[in-house]
């Protein structure tokens, strides 16, 4: 959560940043140079920066001579054309020799340019249009001039006829030069026309090129003119600049001087102001530099050639001082102040990016587990939340031109906060994707997936599933056709033959959800425990049937197996006790052989220890069989109580009377607290004491030899908590739900006496009579507890 | 000199209880099935049957049945069959005794004994219950000499041993607590919490029953208390 709030603070931040570092465009070179520690002037930036003012402040002086008489401009500057052409090798005589005022070509390039045909031109020369009267005008004409839609063929005869009365005025014009488009009349240079000059050396051969020459060079002027203007401002004006120029040529004249007065020594000037000056002297072709590290990129020569000069010094430099605003101060200002915005910037994208990748790995985690926590949005479908992103995304991505298109303050906060949002939206977005793609549900939980599985369960039960379609299919087709009919014939009987069908069909279908729920109420009796519960099936049809059937065979199947667990149990229990029956009587012979042998005097203590054994091995042997018989007949619940009420504190005081030379034998200590008024339970009166019985002896038998056993009756309203505690001679290394299972004791090596079914015989026998039974083992500490419901 | 029948389909069983038999004295026939031993009782003059349940031709059950018609010697019933079921059908079909295999032998002598002793003794020695003298069963407590007697054999007991005997024996069936004991006995209100009596009654029951652990007279109602049974 917090590295989410730390990347949308620094989300915002950027995108602010980003905004202000828009207003220069530093290249990543320039950027690596800011990094790297260079100052501005020692910058690549700044260097293409003053070689282009230089380049321009050459460009400058070649219009200057365009446009200026004294460094001054001079509208009644007389110019030719040549001067403005791009190639001047082969241009027209005219173009080369007749002089324009320059005002009039800068005049003229400012507008469109006036062209009409020189068979106009002509015609206007030779009868005008006002002084001369159209009837001496050649009809030919007239005709041309009131039918626009003329067609070729015709204006080329006409074309013919006036070339050929040209002709016979002394002038050689073909009637294809007629056709050309020529500058109107009215573009006169200072002394002629161009219709003037063509009759006067009688030559319209050059018309054409004269006229394409024309037009490039006032092209041409237009576009000069815009940048001499600009240029003039920048360069000529002394405070408005940053950049110093200063050229002189050789006799001392200055050419060039935006710095201050004439009077002022340059050299001093420079030296004083400019920190990084460079001074070209033509003559001896050396250069020097003011307070500036000297660089090959700045002793290019050809830089600082000026044509038609020879001997000249060119001073360049910016004032560092920086007086004015300019490219350069502003490009100064944001050479220092963006380095420390972009080192900010970086480092807020790289935190950004390792917020993002944070946010990504930890998504839809919790302390608490493993699992992947999906939240709301995460369990939309996966198109629909995908769309949602697309729409976000292309809002941050079109949010973005407007800065562009609009630079005021009130916009960019605006801006600033859609973006912040936007991409506070599409982190969460992206981590939603993220959290779908961890916990698996990208693709489970799209329409697509959602549609392929309907389709797939469609295909699989296609047997059901295309009988239904088919089925409500033909019930569409059946009732909107028999309605079709009723509404064109308005024919009752088709109504009437329509509320039948619908009728029988929702009667079937009532029939269907009774005969379901008979089905469900039947499984619900099965599940219940009923298992002789059978579905009537006489009316029931079809698939119904089968189905009901089936439950029924369920029911009965699992009836018979119960059934015969149960028989099983019961065979179980019967063929232990014939078992322990067969047994006892072999069992019987040993015991009394063996007591009869006790009984002859044998001298041999070797012989004496053997029957010894025998002995006591074949009256364990006795012990075990009549306890395995019990515990079978008691696990499988084979035994009939006879519940009566029963002091539970004469049980144990009869019980300990029972015991208390066993246990003096072992030098056990009772510890007795129990209540001094009678505590009665529910119970059978031998089985309980078996149970106590079987307690005891457990106690005798596995306690260990002088420690102390806990004997606790506690009672309260509605329970008798009885409890033994003992210390065990052995190590208890088994669980305590094991030491009631059957045949288990404490001692894993049995070397002790005893059934090891004592205690399973007890936990049963305590169940049976409606009681817990519960051991607690904590290393030799045994603990038994049982607990019965108070009875008063 | 006491005939005795011994009846099981296990042989050895049959020799083992007459090696003991023959040691006390008896005189021992055998049969090693149920019609066997209803032959022999019709041909020779028996006091005492011991007779096992499961056996072919002819089981205990049936033949104590048909030997209980003409006759009303002791007859001692020894199964392996050891179901309270088993017991109560068998004492409930005319047999005097019930012993479950596998039997401890001298308990089996000592059952044989009482048996025979109420049988030969019942009627001439008809020690009748008066004023001083209390009996049930073969127990009999002579209140003026202070002795006690198993099927005619003194018992020695403790003065207490000897109280609470009395105590039960006087109220024959009736159901003692602890505490009762305790009150009776000592003349003092019982402190409760204390196994004195209970103690007290077993030493009397190793001392006046063949097998304590199966006691005839002295019985231990769990959680109740104990009584002396009326036979």
């Amino acid at each position: 959560m917090i590295a989410f709030l730390i990347q949308q603070v620094l989300v915002i931040t950027t995108v602010a940043l980003a905004f202000y570092l828009s207003n220069i465009i530093l290249s990543i070179d320039d950027i690596k140079e800011a990094m790297s520690g260079k100052s501005y002037l020692e910058s690549q930036y700044f260097k293409d920066q003053l070689i282009n003012k230089i380049y321009s402040a050459n460009q400058f002086m070649d219009y200057q001579k365009d446009f200026e008489v004294a460094g001054e401009y001079n509208g009644n500057k007389e110019v030719t054309i040549s001067q403005f052409l791009n190639d001047n090798s082969e241009m027209s005589q005219f173009s080369e020799t007749q002089i324009y005022s320059l005002q009039d070509l800068v005049d003229w390039s400012q507008g469109q340019i006036e062209m009409i045909s020189l068979y106009e031109a002509l015609t206007d020369y030779l009868y005008g249009t006002n002084n001369i009267e159209a009837t001496s005008k050649p009809a030919t004409v007239m005709d041309a001039d009131a039918d626009e839609i003329d067609s070729d063929e015709s204006l080329t005869a006409d074309y013919k006829t006036f070339s050929d009365n040209m002709k016979s005025l002394g002038i050689a014009v073909t009637s294809d030069m007629l056709q050309i488009e020529v500058p109107k009349e009215n573009y006169l240079t200072t002394k002629t026309s161009l219709i003037d000059y063509c009759l006067e050396n009688d030559d319209f051969s050059e018309i054409e090129k004269i006229s394409m020459e024309m037009q490039e060079a006032l092209n041409n002027i237009a576009e000069e003119y815009t940048f001499y203007n600009q240029y003039a401002a920048y360069f000529k004006s002394v405070d408005s600049s940053n950049f110093k120029i200063y050229i002189q040529d050789y006799k001392g004249d200055i050419l060039f001087n935006n710095c201050v007065g004439d009077n002022t020594n340059y050299e001093e000037y420079f030296n004083n102001n400019i920190s990084c000056g460079i001074i070209y002297n033509a003559t001896t072709n050396e250069f020097s530099f003011t307070n500036f590290i000297i660089d090959d990129v700045y002793s290019n020569v050809d830089l600082f050639k000026i044509p038609d000069q020879v001997n000249y010094i060119y001073a360049v430099g910016i004032d560092s001082r920086y007086l004015h605003s300019d490219e350069f101060s502003v490009a100064n200002y944001n050479y220092d102040h963006n380095r420390d915005s972009i080192i900010v910037l970086v480092v807020s994208m790289l935190i950004i990016l390792i917020c993002f990748i944070y946010l990504v790995a930890v998504s839809g985690r919790s302390d608490k587990d493993e699992e992947i926590h999906l939240n709301g949005f995460d369990k939309i479908k996966t198109e629909i939340g995908a769309g949602i992103g697309i729409v976000i995304g292309a809002g941050i991505l079109g949010f973005f031109p407007i800065n562009s298109l609009n630079n005021r303050l009130s916009t960019q906060v605006l801006v600033i906060g859609v973006m912040g949002l936007e991409s506070m939206l599409f982190t969460l977005e992206f981590l939603s994707l993220t959290k779908r793609i961890k916990a698996g549900q990208l693709w489970k939980n799209s329409i697509l997936y959602m549609i392929i599985k309907w389709s797939r369960i469609f295909f699989r039960y296609r047997k059901v599933t295309t009988k239904i379609v088919i089925l409500y299919s033909a019930f569409l087709i059946i009732t909107l056709g028999l309605l079709d009919i009723v509404f064109s014939d308005g024919s009752f009987f088709m109504l009437l033959v329509w509320f039948v069908f619908v009728g029988v069909v929702g009667i079937i279908l009532l029939r269907e959800a009774v005969a379901r729920q008979r089905i469900m109420n039947g499984i619900e009796k099965i599940t219940s425990g009923d298992l002789d519960n059978k579905i009537d099936v006489t009316d029931l049809k079809g698939s119904n049937q089968l189905l009901a059937q089936a439950i029924n065979n369920i029911g009965e199947g699992l009836h018979n197996a119960v059934d015969a667990s149960m028989r099983n149990e019961r065979l179980k229990t019967d063929l232990i006790t014939n078992v322990s029956h067969d047994i006892k009587t072999p069992l019987t012979s040993i015991i009394n052989y063996v007591d009869l042998i006790k009984r002859e005097n044998i001298e041999d203590e070797k012989i004496k220890g053997y029957v010894d054994i025998l002995d006591k091995k074949s009256q364990r042997l006795k012990n075990l069989t009549e306890d395995l018989v019990e515990a079978s007949k008691i696990s499988s619940g084979n035994i009939k109580l006879e519940m009566t009420k029963i002091n539970f504190v004469e049980l144990i005081n009869q019980t300990e009377g029972e015991f208390s030379e066993k246990f003096g034998a072992k030098g056990l200590q009772v510890i007795k607290t129990i209540p001094e008024d009678s505590v009665s339970i529910n119970a059978d009166g031998r089985r309980i004491w078996r149970v106590v019985e079987n307690l005891y002896n457990n106690i005798a038998k596995y306690a260990m030899e002088n420690s102390r056993v806990y004997i606790d009756l506690k009672a309260d309203k509605d329970q008798v908590v009885f409890s033994v505690k003992n210390i065990s001679e052995h190590p208890l290394n088994i669980n305590a739900d094991e030491l009631t299972e059957r045949f288990i004791r404490g001692d894993v090596s049995r070397s002790t006496e005893g059934s090891g079914l004592g205690l399973s015989i007890a936990k049963n026998l305590t169940n049976l009579q409606k009681g817990t039974f519960e051991i607690y083992l904590d290393g030799d500490l045994f603990r038994v507890t049982i607990t019965f419901p108070r009875v008063v | 000199m006491f005939n005795i029948l011994v009846c099981d389909d296990d042989k050895e069983i049959v020799e083992a209880i007459e090696i003991y038999l023959l040691q006390e004295g008896y005189h021992v026939l055998k049969a090693y099935d149920g019609k066997e031993a209803i032959k022999a009782l019709e041909q020779n003059e028996i006091h005492l049957l011991i007779m096992d349940v499961m056996m072919p031709k002819l089981d205990g059950i049936r033949a104590t049945l048909q030997i209980r018609q003409s006759s009303s010697i002791p007859i001692i019933i020894l199964s392996a069959k050891s179901e309270d079921n088993d017991k109560i059908l068998g004492l409930n079909i005319g047999a005097d005794d019930y012993v479950t295999k596998p039997f401890n032998p001298l308990e089996l002598i000592a059952r044989v004994k009482s048996q025979l002793r109420r049988f030969t003794k019942l009627g001439n020695i008809c020690e009748e219950e008066n004023g001083t003298v209390y009996k049930t069963g073969g127990l009999l407590i002579d209140d003026e000499r202070k002795t006690v007697s198993v099927e005619g054999e003194s018992v020695k007991l403790t003065p207490i041993e000897y109280n609470i005997l009395l105590l039960l024996v006087k109220n024959k069936g009736r159901v003692f607590s602890i505490d009762q004991i305790y009150e009776n006995i000592w003349n003092e209100d019982a402190v409760g919490a204390d196994n004195t009596v209970a103690v007290h009654i077993r030493h009397i029951r190793e001392k006046i029953e063949i097998n304590p652990k199966e006691p005839r007279y002295l019985k231990v109602v769990w959680g109740i208390g104990y009584k002396v049974e009326k036979i």
